[in-house]
């Protein structure tokens, strides 16, 4: 009475070693994680990309967007949801993070990158 | 290798596998009540399937996830009553996987509840002594055997190595520079709206560095609460202070993942004892000269 079951060593064998595989791989096989979350130094840089969408100068609505986001797709979803008199404009957002404005972050540094328009696409040189 | 062994299948009460099955459920039941999964259902066009998740084509529906939800806490408030555990388990895990595949299918992968997630596939692994006693349906008898003693310590080994590879991952990655950079403070910083905690550590760059410092000291050392049990007193509060401080400077919640070491490696018979002993009417002067 009392005793483990058969399985109960090749269970916790596979258990283990899933556990070990998984952060050493690194493979991120939920529930079995990886354990990498804050594993890589951050810089004292925060940059991204922001697209701006504008109708007749006025500013609708911005988001952020990835690094090699086309013009094309952006000004077709921004056309379908806002109306076909929009431009979107590309900008390069970065933040120093130390910079600070008492409690609140100071404004970001905002690059034009490029303008989308149905007319074409401007790039800032 | 065999001290390992010996050790990991070493007798214990069967009262303390059951009081980790009931806190494990409960906490289960909590956590699948917490969300609102429907909405998310609804909400969430972009589908981004996590391993597991490839089996379903597009997010499951706001129906399904409502069920699931229903049918997951249910399943998991009985198993932590000790009914047909050999139905309600599994059947609370695998609700529980789906729903949590659903949070970790909208781009990012959440690590908040898979120590709860391990810890449970260990008590359906435990089979019926999970609820030999302190169950409805069981005998409230005194049972002692291996066969309650290994499912506590295969959670306990998966706890603590979860600790261990977070601070191998960040010797990995960034070395003593996740300690002696600003690398805390930049965290702290990169928030959208950082509360006054937060930024009390990131104006203050040797309290980050203290801080960064402390956690990675405990993360490493923490495999040693396996070995020395002394040490428990001392590590097992900390990662719960660690955990309560990172909610409150990063609004990150890991109570679930506090709570599963809590409830492991918690020795439930010897707490149960000391509160009946210490609640029991102590017997009158002249009730004892008799």
């Amino acid at each position: 009475m009392g005793a483990a079951p058969r399985y109960a060593r090749p269970f916790v064998a596979i258990l283990v070693g899933m556990v070990v595989v998984c952060a050493l791989a690194p493979l991120n096989l939920w529930p079995f994680s990886n354990w990498e979350l804050f594993s890589r130094l951050r810089g004292p840089v925060e940059s991204y990309w922001e697209a701006v969408v504008e109708d007749h100068g006025l500013v609708v609505a911005d988001y952020t967007i990835g690094p090699h986001t086309a013009c094309v797709p952006l000004l077709r979803s921004a056309t379908a949801r806002f109306g076909p008199a929009t431009d979107v404009r590309i900008y390069h957002v970065e933040r120093l993070l130390s910079d600070r404005l008492g409690s609140q972050a100071a404004p970001p540094y905002r690059t034009l990158v490029a303008t989308c328009t149905a007319k074409g696409v401007r790039a800032q040189s | 290798m065999h001290r390992v062994e010996r050790w990991i299948f070493a007798p214990e009460d069967a009262r303390r596998l059951a009081g980790v099955r009931i806190g494990i459920c409960l906490l289960l039941a909590y956590r699948l009540s917490a969300h609102d999964y429907d909405a998310l259902a609804a909400r969430h066009v972009r589908f981004l399937p996590h391993f597991y998740m490839d089996v379903f084509a597009h997010m499951p529906s706001p129906d399904l996830a409502s069920a699931l939800q229903t049918l997951g806490i249910a399943a998991a408030l009985a198993a932590g009553l000790g009914l047909a555990l050999r139905i309600t388990l599994p059947v609370a895990l695998v609700c529980g996987l789906i729903l949590n595949g659903m949070l970790n299918s909208t781009g990012r992968v959440m690590v908040r509840d898979a120590l709860l997630m391990l810890c449970l596939a260990v008590i359906i692994a435990a089979g019926r002594a999970a609820g030999d006693v302190w169950a409805v349906r069981a005998p409230n008898q005194m049972a002692f055997g291996e066969r309650y003693g290994w499912p506590i310590r295969s959670a306990m080994i998966v706890i603590a190595l979860a600790y261990f590879f977070a601070s191998v991952q960040k010797w990995r990655y960034s070395g003593f520079g996740w300690v002696t950079s600003d690398n805390l403070r930049w965290i702290l910083y990169a928030q959208p709206h950082p509360n006054g905690f937060a930024l009390f550590i990131a104006d203050r760059p040797l309290l980050a560095h203290l801080f960064a410092a402390g956690a990675l000291l405990l993360e490493t050392s923490f495999p040693l609460v396996l070995f020395v049990p002394r040490l428990r007193w001392l590590l097992i509060p900390a990662v719960l202070t660690m955990h309560v401080a990172i909610r409150i400077a990063l609004g990150l919640d890991y109570s679930a993942q506090a709570l599963t070491v809590l409830i492991v490696f918690v020795n439930w018979p010897v707490v149960v004892d000391w509160t009946r002993r210490t609640l029991a009417p102590t017997p009158a002067p002249r009730e004892i000269a008799r």
